[in-house]
């Protein structure tokens, strides 16, 4: 027995160097005879396709484009790594979903710990779990009932992540009920993107396949991104309703129904009015005091007795503390049956994905299941002119890679987008107007938010502020005068052997021309721009040294915390 | 703790609906992938027990471990310790879990998922189970001691899996016997499948649409006169402030309006009268006084609810129609009046017993008696049906006229619901039984008759009486009544036979086989599915799967060597010729020709028959031109149904994890509209193909 192990572990790793060396685990064993455990997906990685679902015409029984190999599955299992993105209900089975495709490398994040009402569908967790995060909880939970699966559990915020960290992975998973979360993991990778030149074509090797489950009730999506070669998900925000909002002065003056008695006590009483004892009684307010929290359960109470006491003097009816609870937080229906379904499509597009061994879905799936069974295949279509996942302006100008400031930067953006964007400005302020009709404008202002969160390097919307990765916002007359290269965390190698992360991609190429993508809001563009600029050493190249390393970093860790004060203030 | 626990679900199905879930009882046949998915999402949801049949003599294998997550590596070892991961142990850890019973192990994962659910396994393969049954009761004292107390009737929905379609016939049988939903499940590679069966009919009273449609009544004067009467209070528009003017409702706005405009135009507007409504609005327009008003924008945008002629909705004559043969005696003899497209559409053999729509329930009884005075009410109240106060809509207005105006609809939502209350105690039961009475020459109406009145009379109390009328009316504008095909039914379309009876569905199936249909991958692997069933029963194993001893490696050439490699290929051609040719002559006749709408099916699946059988197939009147097409297009379909067979025989027919998920999920979906009685639950065969993400409801 102890012979055959041995000669299996060498059939398995033989051509990788990169195998995960922690293997004694469940695998191990398995490993022995993955045919067995495996039976049920293997086949499909181990037999050629008919061809009928890569369209392909002659079909022999090896010829579809996907080459069959019994190794594949184990391949897979021990090289591709997964990003489970949310551990609640579409996350806990897709955990299940992609543990039992075969993936054993996952990791997963989720900023949120366990309450009791996750319980009827987020099936990893128990009673005893409640109040514990939910990355770490489900992680292990599933390690232990999979053997072999290597899931970790990362109990932070999406935007605490480096893009270092992002980058390691070959397939994305969401499973996320916030539309802001899904943009920005969407932005992330988008960002990775680069193009070619020449084509305008997204590079090949720079995308990561994004896939994305949603579920509300009894009806669910599930859908495939490939961003810069299928329409990523801010080509389709037309696909989500707006969020439907009270006019202040309904709420105020002339409120009719439940809804609006809640939202006044928890907009305009709550600030004004809420104190909290336990506090030492602080009062509620801008002033510092207490920002409505609708987890807080001494809050919810406070908003439906204002609620109920203004209802009733209205003499509508209707509040009632469920109904307060699901207006402010905002609550979604969530049935086990619909995650079940979304996730199992989720988890099979990215074994299809990594695999090769079926094409992906086309591109987007809808279930719904309240009036009988509905489902339905769409194929979305890219918006070209996406700002996320489109190839945006090619700025021509080469600039001196020691030379250059930002100033120069923004100066040949803008003239460069009157030059070829003249006429497509018009178009897109048309697109805006349309576009203001369906609340577009909200989500804009949130995207400027995000932007500052992260701290992405960009003009603001008033035009003149400059914001960039390391630097803050408000220093933009010093910042306008810095070295674009800086600002940009631009250099280029010297040889080969010295890694640098950043743009390792283009600097193999280039030597002494670097390519660097950003993304640039300003009100003198139509609307948020990946903008590609080129940067040329004139001189010698440039290193960079270790100094300027460290001070690089020191700048960034400076706008992280400024960030993470930011965001909390926005959070409280 | 329970409620917090079931939040997020209540808010779809209310407490009512979780009162019922958690009361539900529900069988599963079979431990495998796809009945453990199914069976977990039920119990997340709280349902009040699960029992699990599946063979003693059936261990938990490695590709159990593979493919379900209810099981894991020994099961007392398992889920406690984390850090013991030496190799060897792992070995003795497998061979000891390969001793435990694969139900015994799921079930124990199961009672984990909701400490609130009775779990039990029930030792028995389902297949002589099945038998078991169907040999019925003179046989039982052969039965097992330990099997006596497992009984069908005990259960509120049964779910099978993974059996094969002549055993699903036989439960689906047992079923109809019993009345019993029996929901249907398979997975196969990459293509999965659900029907509903058992019981032919499924009532909804709560259907709960997303979008209910209002139902405001604001184009017929004299019926809703208290409405009228609140309008009335707002004629003086002329008179009010600017805030006051910019908050009239807009329902009022437009009776106020309407007013104005016939006395002035002399003349009424007539329905979808296009010419009339621009008129209207432009008179509309003529009131506003900054044209910026909301209430005005609101109102110029719901114009055409000022005409809105009461209806009754297809879903709801079509409950009419369905109308079981005691009551139709009951509307008949009433009044003497007779809604109009019943009496068209009605033949005598659509007329059926209560018993024959599967209402063997309070709930079921009950719907059919509100039905009845549905239809009373509707002959009563110019086609109205009972008004959803619920629907009416937000409108900008002050607080004052938009609470007022809610409690108008409402004072008439209540007197609606008095007056259906009436007609049932007044009209529909004392007329039951008259019919139990007089209506001698046929008994068995007679029996159900008296026994509907039972119902009203011993079963529910009066507050019950009244609380289900008050939620029928409210939904009553999206009652439903849908019906399944039974299984044997299902099998004979499929088998493409000569049924008149069948002729329809066989016309819509025909439209999913051809060559331009979306739903073409779904409804070519059913039939491959069911060809699937019949390879294994003649072959004694799997399309795709062979022997180590046969010489082809089971999975591939792992070895590499280029004679195992076209060996497989071989086999695998050969298992791909095996299947097509258990799909029926008929149905692949059906499949290679294009049906078009104009173009009758039964002249279809004769092509490939003797001339003898049928003259028309020999007197093809398509030109040669039109020939060519048709052989393309078979070469075309033959080509398809060749490659979804390989596609079969790659994936071994088996249970791949994520599909017995998609399965297990739309399986527990739909038995929970089932046990709740809300929602719609599908009226066919709902299929799922993961390969390309298509998917099709076969009829
Ligand atoms: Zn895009």
């Amino acid at each position: 027995m102890d012979e055959d192990r041995a000669k299996d572990d060498d059939d398995s790793e033989g051509n990788f160097d990169d195998v995960n060396e922690d293997k004694n685990d469940g695998d191990r064993f398995f490993c022995k005879n993955p045919t067995e455990r495996w039976a049920d997906v293997d086949p499909l990685c181990a037999r050629a396709g008919s061809g009928i679902f890569t369209d392909v015409d002659d079909f022999d029984g090896e010829g579809d484009g996907f080459s069959p190999d019994p190794s594949l599955l184990s391949l897979v299992r021990e090289n591709i790594k997964v990003l489970v993105v949310g551990a609640g209900g579409l996350g806990c089975e897709l955990l299940k979903d992609l543990t039992l495709s075969g993936f054993k490398h996952i990791d997963v994040i989720d900023m949120d710990t366990i309450d009791v009402s996750n319980l009827n569908r987020q099936f990893l967790f128990t009673e005893e779990d409640v109040g514990e995060p939910k990355a770490t909880r489900a992680a292990r939970a599933v390690n232990r009932r999979v053997r072999g699966a290597k899931v970790t559990g990362h109990y932070k915020r999406i935007e605490d992540m480096e893009d270092n960290w992002y980058r390691q992975f070959h397939v994305v998973v969401m499973g996320l009920d916030s539309i802001e979360a899904r943009r920005y993991i969407n932005k992330v990778y988008c960002s990775f993107l680069e193009f070619e030149r020449e084509s305008g074509e997204a590079r090949e090797g720079t995308w990561t396949p994004l896939i994305d489950g949603g579920t509300e009730g009894f009806k669910g999506h599930a859908r495939v991104i490939i961003p810069g070669k299928t329409p990523c998900f801010e080509c389709t925000t037309w696909l989500f309703p707006p969020q439907t909002t009270f006019p202040l002065c309904t709420i105020a003056e002339t409120p009719r129904s439940a809804a609006h008695c809640i939202e006044h006590a928890k907009i305009v009483q709550f600030p004004e009015e809420y104190t909290d004892e336990k506090e030492g009684g602080v009062k509620g307010g801008s002033g510092g005091g207490v920002t409505f929290d609708g987890d807080n359960p001494d809050h919810v109470t406070w908003v439906y007795k204002r609620a109920l006491k203004r209802a009733e003097s209205f003499g509508i009816p209707g509040v009632t503390y469920n109904h307060t609870l699901g207006v402010v937080k905002n609550i979604v229906p969530a049935i086990p049956s619909t995650n079940a379904i979304v996730s199992a499509y989720c988890a099979f597009e990215a074994f299809k994905i990594a695999t090769g061994c079926l094409k992906s879905m086309d591109n987007y799936v809808m279930y719904a299941g309240s009036d009988k069974v509905y489902q339905n295949l769409m194929k979305l279509y890219k918006d070209e002119g996406c700002s996320q996942c489109g190839r945006g302006l090619f700025v021509q100008h080469v600039f001196d890679l020691e030379e250059a400031t930002l100033a120069d930067v923004l100066d040949a953006i803008e003239s460069e987008h009157e030059n070829t964007f003249g006429k497509r400005e018009k178009e897109k302020e048309e697109d805006n107007v349309k576009k203001k009709d369906n609340k577009e404008g909200d989500k804009k202002e949130k995207d400027d938010m995000m932007d500052t969160a992260k701290g992405i390097t960009g003009v603001s919307s008033d035009g003149a502020t400059v914001w960039m990765g390391g630097v803050l916002a408000s220093q933009y007359e010093e910042n306008l005068s810095k070295l674009a290269s800086d600002a940009f965390s631009v250099t280029i190698v010297a040889n080969d052997d010295e890694e640098e992360k950043d743009d390792d991609e283009s600097t193999r190429n280039k030597k002494t021309v670097v390519e660097k993508t950003i993304h640039v809001n300003s009100a003198k563009l139509p609307s948020p721009l990946r903008v590609g600029l080129v940067f040329e050493a004139k001189s010698r190249t440039r290193r960079k040294t270790s100094k300027e390393g460290k001070e690089r970093e020191r700048e960034r860790e400076e706008v992280r915390t400024d960030t993470a004060t930011e965001r909390e203030r926005h959070r409280v | 703790m329970s409620s917090t626990r079931y939040d997020r679900q209540m808010r779809l199905w209310g407490e009512n609906g979780q009162k019922l879930l958690s009361s539900a009882k529900i069988l599963v046949l079979d431990a495998g992938a796809t009945s453990a998915e199914a069976a977990k999402n039920l119990i997340l949801g709280g349902i009040s027990q699960l029992t699990m049949c599946d063979s003693p003599k059936r261990m938990v294998e490695e590709r159990d471990l593979g493919n379900n997550f209810m099981t894991s590596l020994s099961f007392e070892k398992g889920d406690e310790d984390e850090g013991d991961d030496d190799a060897n142990d792992d070995a003795l850890v497998l061979e000891r879990t390969k001793r435990i019973k694969r139900g015994d192990m799921v079930c124990k994962h199961l009672k984990l998922l909701n400490r609130n659910v009775e779990v039990n396994f029930w030792e028995e393969d389902p297949r002589e189970m099945i038998e078991r049954f169907r040999r019925g009761e003179e046989d039982k004292e052969e039965d097992k001691e330990e099997l006596r107390h497992h009984r069908l009737q005990d259960f509120d929905v049964i779910l099978a899996s993974q059996l094969d379609e002549p055993t699903m016939i036989k439960l689906d049988d047992i079923c109809q016997k019993l009345g019993k939903k029996l929901l249907t499940l398979r997975s196969n590679g990459c293509f999965g499948t659900v029907k509903i069966s058992g019981a032919k009919t499924h009532c909804v009273v709560e259907a709960k649409p997303e979008n209910r449609k209002m139902d405001l009544r604001l184009s017929e004067s004299g019926v809703f006169t208290e409405l009228e009467e609140f309008a009335e209070k707002f004629e003086d528009l002329e008179a009010m402030d600017e805030q006051r003017f910019a908050h009239v409702p807009w329902a009022v706005l437009l009776l106020v309006a309407k007013k104005r405009f016939d006395e002035k135009q002399r003349q009424t507007l007539e329905d979808g009268d296009y010419e009339a409504q621009k008129q209207f609005k432009e008179f509309l327009k003529s009131m506003r006084r900054t044209k910026t008003e909301l209430n005005f924008e609101e109102a110029l945008e719901n114009v055409r609810m000022a005409w809105q002629k009461p209806d009754v909705p297809e879903n709801v004559s079509e409950c009419f129609e369905k109308l079981p043969r005691e009551f139709r005696s009951v509307t008949e003899e009433g009044d003497g009046v007779v809604m109009m497209d019943t009496e068209t559409t009605l033949s005598s053999s659509d007329v059926v017993s209560i018993t024959d729509v599967g209402a063997s329930d309070v709930s079921t009884k009950l719907f059919w008696i509100f039905v009845a005075a549905l239809e009373e009410f509707t002959k009563r109240n110019k086609k109205f049906l009972p008004l959803d106060a619920g629907a009416l809509p937000d409108m900008t207005s002050t607080t004052d006229a938009f609470v007022g105006l809610q409690r108008v609809y409402l004072e008439k939502a209540q007197k609606d619901q008095r007056e259906m209350l009436r007609i049932v105690k007044e009209t529909i039961v004392p007329n039951l039984k008259t019919t139990t009475r007089s209506n001698d020459n046929n008994s068995t109406s007679v029996r159900h008759g008296s026994k509907i009145v039972d119902v009203i009379e011993k079963d529910v109390d009066e507050k019950q009486l009244e609380e289900f009328c008050i939620k029928f009316c409210k939904n009553a504008r999206d009652i439903r009544f849908v019906s399944f095909t039974s299984l044997a039914d299902e099998r004979d379309i499929w088998r493409w036979e000569n049924k008149p009876e069948h002729e329809g569905k066989k016309a819509q199936v025909a439209s999913f086989l051809a060559v331009d249909s979306p739903q073409r991958v779904c409804a070519y692997s059913y039939a491959l599915l069911r060809a699937s069933d019949a390879f294994e029963a003649k072959l004694c194993r799997k399309a795709g799967t062979y022997a180590p001893e046969e010489g082809v490696d089971n999975v591939v050439a792992s070895s590499g060597t280029e004679k195992g490699k076209s060996m497989l290929f071989h086999r695998m051609t050969s298992d791909c010729a095996e299947l097509r040719a258990l799909v029926t002559k008929n149905l692949e006749a059906a499949m290679f020709q294009s049906f078009s709408t104009s173009t009758s099916p039964t002249k279809m699946d004769v092509v490939e028959k003797p001339p003898s059988d049928d003259a028309d197939a020999v007197n093809d009147d398509g030109g040669n031109g039109s020939n060519n097409i048709k052989a393309a297009k078979a070469e075309e379909a033959g080509k398809f149904l060749e490659r979804l067979a390989w596609e079969v025989v790659r994936s071994q027919g088996g249970e791949i994890h994520a599909v017995a998920s998609v399965v297990g999920g739309v399986a527990s979906q739909e038995a929970i509209k089932l046990i709740t009685g809300q929602f719609v639950p599908s009226h066919g065969r709902v299929c799922v193909h993961l390969a390309d993400g298509s998917s099709a409801v076969l009829p």
